[in-house]
């Protein structure tokens, strides 16, 4: 029976989020397949948690415990996940493109000795085959990518696949793969102080340009920001004037982010700064001028004086999040 | 203040264009030439490790190379004979050409195509692809090209210029050193050749410094404004070349548009704007924009899409204009020596032949051992004989013709051209351009014009583009945290006199929207901003400023547009 | 120290990505070639490295004659020699093919320390130092914002989702450069110069004995996804316009 596999993020014990969006992409890759879903969970103390990836249409679980495994390294997730792979010679391998997943693919794929897609938007079966697609160039020019080697093995980028549930739970298998050394190892973590998220990391950016008036009109963007858990970026405008730092630059000379949701406030739109964020998946644009070039670039359009809709909208969100 | 390294070389060309590359190109040739005779003929002395370097602004040659433009192979083919087989990348053979007026709406085409205007046998080139083939030729030539790398002043040994000292790299915005800071050197040589090309930022010091201009005309220029488009398959042919005067110039505003057929379905169109225009709300870029809204030029770009967009000025002065050519230590070619025969709009074949020409008095001096300005005056000699100069003269007055607005010059420059150059009284006069400059008063009646007076357009962004759409298809970039490189001594008079008079002008004049008046909604007064890294690197502000309140000086090395088409 | 960076050769970011007839690969006649921006961090770490602690600094590069160029800015800034596998339709390999013959080369130079920059802002992979790694037996550190090496130990800074990790793992090491690793210093004249003059090896993969051989294949190259015409919301006021477009995200887009 061919196996797709899905390597299970986990921190602290809990599942990541990107977790489940693979597990949901994964079963509908071996749905078309005729194959079964089978994730691979490394950890301690994960035992407990494993059966749940059930909901999502994962049929098995290897999972992995250990102190060698409770955090990531290269080393030991590697090892470990190449062996079960030589054993269980599944026919596709899906895992998150997050920091670990770009720091574990490629060294998978040698191992295996296959090659992967990287930072995958879409996933289709074409011949039996995995055919993905993903960007390239900065997002200027999309490329479908076919492995032909077995493991197929391809990352996927967070916040586009949909999770599903599909139902079920899944029969969990300990499994103990021999390791190596491991020889980089982490020696230290140091957790961020609340707040401030890295905007080329964030899945929600609330952005503001020349219409923000002054440093303090971005008040009301942070406050936004904050009920979305969102990272605040800038228009080159608003950077220049000096209400805002460098490092929120979003656009050509600044940083290109590819968020879920992009929420652009008094941003007219200029084409260097859409070269910093067009590739985001949802583009809201709030701005008084109906002119603007933004809104033509936007999924939605709102004509109005940000300074008046950005706090309603406020509120009208955290009663969305409080309905639940 | 720490000493700046030296690096000696026996001729430096400042510039990588195509006057400072066919310059090195021909004095290697020769170099190679003279050294086998001395072989053959068992007499005089070689010439052994001559070591020749080219020093370029932009981060690759070609990169700030911008023209039409239809060149006039007759350079070319004597320096480079087997250019087919070298790969020349010429775009096509000038196969029909049209010459035409325009107004808001029609054109009348001219029945014959003027004289000067005769491209017959020249090639449609793109100046930044054929540049960049040139650099090739060099390099293979054993060249040092240094691309990425300004020239920021020229060294002296009293009269005497010694070479050109290079920026300095790696410092912010407020001047400070930053961690990579890389201090510039002094690049010492036996000739310096300047082909800095139109409005030279170390020619106009040279110039001024020993005093070349004397009893000649100041330089005047025109912007030129452009486009590559790539059109639908078979709407315009390669080689065909189309010129017009009139809309959306008014009279007595110089200059005209040209559409080029290049290969692969693309197509330059851009237009000319004479800096000597009147009307202090005249913005070269917004009249290139309604340029392609004419219906003639419309139809010819209609579903097509932009590729590239550059601007840079040319100088138009002619023959009155050219300044002193050879002086101690150096010559000037190309542009910088104002060689542009305006009237034919043709100016490449000049900076190659006075490039040549300039490496065959080089040459001369290196045997001699003797770098002064008597020996190396043979190169302006020479180029008053050759076919450039032959032509500037010919063509001499044709600008300064347009004084008395366009109607007016036609008939004279018609005259002129079949005079052999001889109007009524040989010599016109002709003043710096930004000194024609009006005021809003003077042109419009009144202190504050309407949109529809000025003449203000609406960008559609497929047709039109405003200046920040189109800046990003010139690829322009430069160092963030650099100083602005736009010198502008007193910002006062932005504040009092220009806005007064002209409403500063540099505001709609300059390309690439550097200046800008910044409204500070909480003080409601208007600043100065200039987004310098939009900068072209044309040097219209430099030009044009009324109050010769902007010298542009070149940012840090590397910096600046990345033509490859136009 | 035995230094060795790896420095791949891309389009310039200004330039214009075209796919070509085909659909398989891109236009390349107007492109200009510079070296990957975060490989300059890779070489810039190593620079200082090699002030630091003494040794000598090998840069690698596998790909067409125009990498020379790269290879070339890699020497002008400081490195001492440089390696080019030269073949001339290797733009556009599967990364994992690429790190299997850069493996073939750094095996040879016996090194203490591998730089790549995190990845190629071309394919925008980042695999091939990892792979490279796998083939060497040696221990990786990715996306590193600061690196000591002491006592044949380095120790990195990489920061992940939320947090910032500090690595510790024994030399030989391969490392991935991040942005804000050091500012690359700039290629003097001077230093052109010299690096005329610095030897410059050239290798085919036949003298590695080696076929290029890709596992990764590209089906197609598209343009961007067309976003779809967007959806002006409606309202009158400034509570009405809030309400819709938080239902809209909400339901909608299911973007919040």
């Amino acid at each position: 029976m061919a196996g797709v596999w899905v390597i299970a993020e986990q921190r602290d014990g809990e599942f990541r989020k990107i977790t489940y969006e693979v597990a949901s992409a994964a079963k509908k890759v071996a749905d078309e397949l005729g194959a079964e879903v089978t994730a691979v969970v490394l950890g301690q103390g994960m035992a407990g948690a494993c059966a749940n990836l059930g909901k999502y249409g994962v049929k098995k679980v290897l999972c992995v415990e250990g102190e060698a495994f409770a955090k990531y390294t290269t080393d030991a997730y590697s090892q470990a996940i190449a062996a079960l792979a030589a054993e269980g010679a599944p026919d596709v391998i899906l895992l998150g493109a997050s920091m670990q997943g770009k720091d574990l693919g490629g060294r998978l794929a040698a191992k295996l000795d296959t090659s992967i897609a990287v930072d995958c938007t879409k996933l289709a079966v074409e011949n039996g085959r995995l055919k993905a697609t993903r960007p390239m160039y900065a997002g200027k020019v999309y490329a479908d990518v076919a492995i032909k080697t077995n493991p197929q093995i391809a990352s996927l980028r967070s916040n586009v696949f949909s999770i599903l549930e599909t139902g079920g739970e899944a029969a969990v298998e300990n499994a103990s793969p021999a390791i190596g050394e491991i020889k980089a190892k982490v020696v230290e973590e140091q957790k961020e102080a609340a707040g401030k998220i890295e905007l080329t990391e964030a899945q929600v950016i609330v952005s503001g340009g020349r219409g923000m008036k002054d440093a303090e009109g971005f008040k009301v963007l942070e406050d936004l920001a904050g009920i979305l858990k969102a990272a605040v970026g800038a228009s080159r405008s608003a950077v220049d004037a000096g209400w805002r730092p460098q490092t929120d630059q979003v656009g050509q000379t600044g940083k290109v982010v590819t968020p879920n949701l992009y929420i652009a406030c008094g941003i007219s739109g200029a084409i260097q700064h859409l070269a910093g964020m067009a590739s985001s998946k949802v583009i809201v644009a709030i701005n008084k001028d109906a002119d603007a070039p933004i809104h033509s670039k936007a999924d939605f359009c709102v004509v109005g004086d940000l300074f008046n809709v950005v706090p309603k909208l406020t509120e009208e969100i955290k009663k969305i999040k409080a309905a639940g | 203040m720490a000493e700046r390294d030296v690096m000696e070389v026996d001729v430096l060309f400042v510039g990588g264009g195509v006057s400072s590359l066919s310059g090195a190109i021909h004095l290697r040739n020769l170099i190679e030439k003279h050294n086998q005779k001395v072989a053959e003929q068992g007499e005089g002395k070689t010439l052994d490790e001559v070591m020749i370097a080219v020093l370029e602004k932009g981060p690759y040659l070609g990169a700030h190379s911008l023209s039409g433009a239809v060149m006039d192979p007759v350079a070319l083919k004597e320096l480079v004979p087997d250019f087919s087989e070298k790969g020349a990348p010429l775009e096509a053979e000038v196969t029909g050409e049209e010459v035409c007026y325009l107004t808001k709406s029609g054109r009348l085409k001219a029945p014959i195509v003027p004289p000067p205007l005769d491209n017959h046998g020249f090639y449609v080139i793109s100046l930044s692809k054929f540049t960049e083939w040139m650099g090739t030729l060099a390099e293979e030539k054993g060249i040092d090209i240094f691309p990425g790398f300004a020239g920021v002043e020229v060294l002296y040994d009293g009269d005497k210029v010694a070479g050109v000292g290079t920026g300095d790299k790696g410092i912010d915005a407020h001047g400070e050193k930053k961690s990579n800071y890389e201090p510039g050197i002094d690049l010492r040589a036996k000739v310096t050749v300047f082909g800095e090309g139109p409005r030279g930022s170390l020619t106009k010091s040279l110039v001024k410094k020993l005093n070349l201009d004397e009893g000649r005309n100041p330089q005047n220029y025109v912007v030129g404004v452009k486009e590559v488009w790539e059109l639908p398959e078979g709407r315009f042919a390669p080689g065909k070349v189309i010129h017009t005067m009139g809309y959306p110039h008014k009279s007595d505003t110089y200059g005209g548009g040209f559409i080029y057929g290049m290969k692969n379905n693309r197509v330059s169109v851009g237009l000319l704007t004479g800096l000597d225009y009147a009307d202090p709300y005249l913005d070269p870029h917004r009249e290139f924009q309604k340029f392609k809204l004419h219906p003639m030029v419309a139809g010819i770009l209609k579903d097509g899409k932009i590729v590239q967009y550059g601007a840079k000025t040319a100088p138009v002065g002619g023959y009155w204009s050219v300044p002193k050519l050879a002086f101690d230590g150096g010559v000037l070619v190309g542009d910088s020596a104002g060689l542009f025969v305006s009237q034919k709009i043709k100016g490449v074949h000049a900076a190659m032949k006075s490039g040549m020409l300039a490496a065959e008095a080089i040459l001369q001096a290196l045997i001699k051992e003797d770098y002064s300005a008597a020996q190396l005056g043979s190169y302006e000699d020479a180029l008053r004989q050759s076919y450039v100069g032959k032509d500037l003269y010919k063509c001499r007055n044709f600008h300064q013709a347009f004084q008395g607005g366009l109607w007016m010059a036609m008939v004279k420059a018609g005259f002129q051209y079949i005079l052999g150059g001889k109007i009524l009284s040989d010599r016109l006069p002709a003043e710096a351009d930004f000194k024609h400059q009006k005021t809003v008063a003077e042109v419009y009646g009144t202190a504050a014009p309407s949109e529809e007076q000025v003449g203000n357009l609406k960008f559609d962004g497929e047709r039109t583009f405003d200046k920040e759409t189109d800046v990003y298809h010139s690829g322009t970039i430069h160092e963030e945290h650099q100083p602005a490189h736009l010198k502008i001594p007193d910002l006062n008079i932005c504040y009092t006199t220009c806005v007064e008079k002209f409403q500063n002008p540099c505001l709609r004049f300059c390309p690439a929207n550097v200046y800008e008046m910044k409204m500070d909604e909480n003080t409601g007064k208007k600043g100065m901003h200039l987004n310098f890294s939009n900068c072209l690197h044309c040097k219209t502000c430099d030009v044009k400023d009324p109050f010769e309140n902007i010298n542009w000086v070149p940012p840090e090395g590397g910096g600046g547009p990345k033509y490859s088409v136009v | 120290m035995n230094i060795v960076v790896c420095i791949k050769q891309v389009p310039d970011t200004e330039a214009q990505i075209k796919v070509a007839g085909g659909g398989k690969s891109i236009v390349t006649d107007d492109i200009k070639w510079v070296m990957n921006p975060y490989d300059e961090y890779g070489v810039e770490e190593a620079l200082k490295l090699k002030e630091a602690q003494g040794g000598e600094v090998t840069v690698v590069g596998v790909g067409p004659k125009r990498v020379t160029e790269s290879l070339r800015t890699a020497l002008a800034m400081g490195a001492d020699k440089a390696v080019l596998v030269e073949d001339a339709n290797f733009y556009g390999a599967d990364p994992i093919a690429a790190a299997k013959v850069l493996a073939a080369v750094i095996k040879g130079l016996n090194p203490d320390i591998i730089f790549f920059g995190q990845r190629a802002v071309d394919d925008d992979a980042g695999i091939a130092a990892s792979a490279v790694a796998e083939y060497l037996g040696l221990p990786q550190l990715s996306t590193v914002i600061k690196l000591e090496i002491a006592d044949g130990k380095a120790k990195a800074t990489r920061p992940v989702e939320g947090m910032t990790l500090i690595l510790e793992a024994p030399l030989p090491v391969v490392v991935t450069a991040q942005k804000g690793l050091n500012e690359p210093r700039y290629a003097s004249l001077p230093g052109i110069m010299k690096a005329k003059k610095k030897p410059l090896e050239v290798k085919t993969l036949a003298d590695l004995g080696l076929e290029r051989a890709d596992k990764l294949e590209v089906l197609a190259l598209t343009p961007p996804p067309q976003r779809a015409a967007g959806k002006k919301i409606a309202g009158e006021t400034p509570d009405e316009l809030a309400a819709n477009l938080a239902k809209a995200l909400n339901e909608e887009a299911k973007a919040i």
